[in-house]
């Protein structure tokens, strides 16, 4: 499969700064590609928009040729938020989370690390790493066919990133998932990725 | 004696006030009929061990009066409440969900409430619906559902714009389905201790209207009643006619405050460690 | 190197809590960790998420919430570090640079927020924000109207206006850019080459290693490893498993890694913290275990069987 975004144009109304202009990016599903920019350029922007939870002011993204609300109520480009504490209800138990997403197999639950016990905890009692594991399981289900991954790592220790990343890196190669890597580390994008691009200054 | 910590208190604490309203407003009922009896051989008697709050002109018995009181007090308490939670709950979420035209209109209407004095439009409301009972719940309903309205509509404006509910709808659950079950575990403390906190409210404001004599009807055994008849005798000495009931009445609205703090502090889990 | 200018040693803190319905129990987040900085050094703390690194500074500051205690021993400049005298020094001598914007007033100037109420310091302010590279406009911005590393910059501006002799910085480069997340850490090296002591907390060891002269490992609230900054250059220099384990973590040197996780506060084994994922553990390694000297700093393992440090 082939996510597109044809020049994506968007400002936010509150602000008269344009955030993104005419910004092209073509993904395939064997790909695994890094996003680079300074702080500000609208790399999270960019990545709400491919998941489609913005709409661009011009411009448009294409799966396989086709707009995302095609594809049914689940959405095949799923993104990953830099904050978990923000992206889980901090008043439901974490097991919620996981059956939040479209039949994880425990196999990628297992995979991530995740133990047993923690599903029976709020979210005020894991660290972010931990936390993260959810979101990124609770991001692979069935029809997943492209996955945004935004500073998923970048508040983590090392060797919680290097877990996360190693398993993240096997399932995507395995069921042909295309992803995109929005990272400041450069040595983590050339150990994670196929290619990189640059986000031109608007 | 076993040490308790705070916590533990606060929960003793309200239980034992939720007894003591329940076990109120059981006996009340009981003897609603033994409150309206007037013996004029026992008539204007101070307090003593037959009649601890003593009789009144028509040899009523003053204790039995406050307890049946106290009972319609809280029952009327009850229905207010439960009937301005739900208008709040129904507000809130319409301002929140149904657009900004909507938002428009309920704040508005939230700002104009909050802006007439409560008693003035209490009056007008009871009034106009015939006063007693019903006359007083709707009065008090209509009036006292604006701060509610106004916790659940930012509540929900606010659990609206996360990311979790963002993430849910993107992995393709239902608007509604995602609602029910991301908001409620946020709402339900807030709408409960709301409505808890609603009652003291909903009595105070009975009484003061009865006394007005907009209120509940003369006949009743109410608060209101009964301090209204009574300012006519304080002059003479009867003090035990004002006093034991009006005492009492602020004892459940204290009560009733506790219970609110209580659950509060039970429900609500950023202040879980207090 | 200068003299001690901060000394934590078996530094301990614990919460009371209430669990479901009203059971309350004690929580230890931190516990034995020791950390020192000498004038003119820059030291940074590194640790997971939930291995207490937030708690070490207000613990130092004194702001930890009511709910905590604290034990073990805070020295400034060899006295004992008393709720007095941390109350007198807080905000002058020592600062902290927070890590979240939250922390500014939304409805404040910079300008102002930087002259920190009083009056008469527009000259100082305007140098303090002209050196990180904000123009004297900046001073008539609010909050909101910053960027991401403006905001660090004016954050680490409140703090130097104050000519302090011990900075602690509480994760000061997240969201940041790699460039502007090394620029932002090269004030604070600047800082320690002025003379002042600087405290780093941190979850990036490849940026701590950057700059800062001795890097504190910390795992489940204990201080594992210390060691100077040319020790994380190899693993043949570092000791703890988890020293070496973190090194082997990053991109550049394997990008490996060790299954499991730290263990959870409540059920935080007695001991070495790591013993639940170490290869090498031992039956030792259940028991407390001292920090013993090494060429390079000090090291919290069994197997290093080195001279105790003090």
């Amino acid at each position: 499969m082939k996510l597109e975004a044809r020049n994506i144009t968007f400002q936010y109304d509150n602000g008269n700064r344009q955030i993104l202009n005419r910004a092209n990016l073509t993904i395939e599903s064997h790909e695994r590609v890094g996003l680079s920019a300074p702080s500000g350029f609208g790399k999270t922007t960019f990545c709400k928009i491919l998941g489609g939870y913005e709409k661009p002011d011009q411009g448009e993204v294409l799966l396989d040729g086709k707009p995302l609300d095609v594809y049914g109520p689940y959405c095949p480009v799923q993104m990953i938020w830099q904050h978990p504490e923000l992206s889980v209800n901090p008043r439901r138990k974490m097991k919620t989370v996981l059956a939040e997403g479209n039949q994880i197999p425990e196999r990628i639950i297992r995979g991530l690390g995740i133990e047993k016990d923690w599903e029976n905890r709020y979210p005020g009692e894991l660290s972010g790493g931990e936390l993260q594991r959810f979101c990124i399981a609770r991001a692979l289900g069935e029809g997943t066919r492209f996955l945004l991954a935004d500073e998923i790592t970048a508040m983590l220790d090392l060797i919680t990133q290097s877990q996360i990343w190693n398993f993240l890196l096997q399932e995507v190669k395995e069921r042909e998932i295309g992803l995109l890597v929005v990272s400041h580390s450069d040595g983590l994008l050339k150990k994670v990725c196929t290619r990189t691009e640059y986000l031109q200054k608007p | 004696m076993i040490h308790r910590n705070r916590r533990e208190m606060m929960v003793l604490l309200a239980a034992v006030s939720l007894i003591l309203l329940a076990a109120v407003t059981i006996a009340g009922a009981n003897v609603y009929g033994d409150a309206m009896v007037t013996d004029f051989s026992r008539k204007n008697l101070p307090p003593c061990l037959e009649y601890p709050f003593g009789t009144d002109f028509m040899g009523r018995d003053m204790f039995v009066r406050t307890i049946a009181g106290l009972s319609v007090s809280i029952r009327l308490g009850l229905v207010t409440a439960a009937f301005s939670a739900v208008i709040a709950f129904f507000m809130g979420m319409a301002a929140a969900v149904l657009g900004k035209t909507a938002d428009g209109l309920v704040s508005g209407l939230i700002d104009l409430m909050m802006g007439i004095p409560h008693i003035l439009l209490l009056i007008l409301i009871s009034f106009a619906c015939g006063k007693g009972f019903w006359g007083v719940v709707i009065g008090i309903s209509m009036t006292h559902w604006t701060s509610l309205a106004r916790l659940i509509r930012g509540e929900v404006l606010q659990l609206r714009e996360s990311n979790y509910m963002k993430i849910a709808a993107r992995l393709g659950h239902g608007k509604l389905r995602t609602a029910m079950v991301h908001m409620t575990p946020h709402l339900l403390p807030q709408f409960i201790t709301g409505l808890v906190l609603l009652f003291p409210h909903a009595i105070l404001h009975e009484a003061s209207i009865t006394f007005l004599g907009f209120g509940l009807s003369p006949e009743e055994p109410a608060i209101g009643v009964i301090l209204s008849e009574s300012m006519k005798y304080l002059v003479t000495g009867e003090w035990w006619l004002a006093v034991f009931p009006g005492v009492l009445l602020v004892g459940v609205v204290l009560l009733f405050h506790i219970l609110g703090q209580g659950v509060l502090l039970i429900l609500d889990p950023e202040r879980a460690h207090e | 190197m200068g003299e001690y200018l901060l000394e934590v040693k078996g530094l301990s803190v614990s919460f009371c809590q209430y669990e479901k319905g009203w059971k309350r129990s004690r929580i230890q987040v931190i516990r034995e960790l020791t950390v020192s900085v000498r004038t003119g050094e820059m030291v940074a703390v590194v640790g997971a998420s939930g291995s207490g690194k937030s708690l070490l500074a207000h613990g130092i500051m004194g702001v930890l919430p009511y709910n905590a205690s604290v034990s073990g021993e805070i020295r400034y400049q060899g006295e004992i570090l008393t709720e007095k005298k941390i109350r007198q020094l807080r905000g002058k001598e020592i600062v902290l640079v927070p890590q979240s914007v939250s922390y500014l007033d939304p409805l404040m100037k910079v300008g102002k927020q930087v002259e920190n109420g009083k009056k008469g310091r527009t000259g100082q302010c305007r140098e303090a924000l002209g050196r990180y590279g904000l123009g004297p406009e900046t001073e008539q911005l609010y909050p909101f109207q910053l960027s991401g590393g403006m905001t660090r910059r004016v954050l680490i501006s409140t703090a130097v206006i104050e000519k302090p002799k011990l900075v602690i910085a509480d994760e000061p480069t997240p969201g940041l850019h790699l460039e502007a997340a090394r620029r932002v850490l090269g004030h604070f090296r600047e800082m320690a080459d002025e003379g002042a002591g600087v405290l780093l907390i941190t979850h990036d060891l490849e940026l701590a290693l950057q700059t800062a002269d001795r890097v504190v490992v910390l795992y489940g609230g204990m201080t594992v490893e210390e060691a100077d900054r040319e020790a994380f250059q190899q693993e043949e220099t570092l000791f703890h498993p988890y020293s070496r384990a973190l090194y082997r973590a990053m991109p550049e040197h394997g990008f490996s890694f060790v299954p499991g996780s730290q263990p959870y506060v409540k059920e935080m084994p007695e001991g070495c913290p790591y013993q639940t994922r170490c290869r090498e553990v031992k039956e030792s390694c259940r028991k407390f275990v001292p920090l013993r000297k090494t060429e390079r700093g000090s090291v919290r393992c069994v197997l290093w069987g080195g001279e105790e440090s003090r």
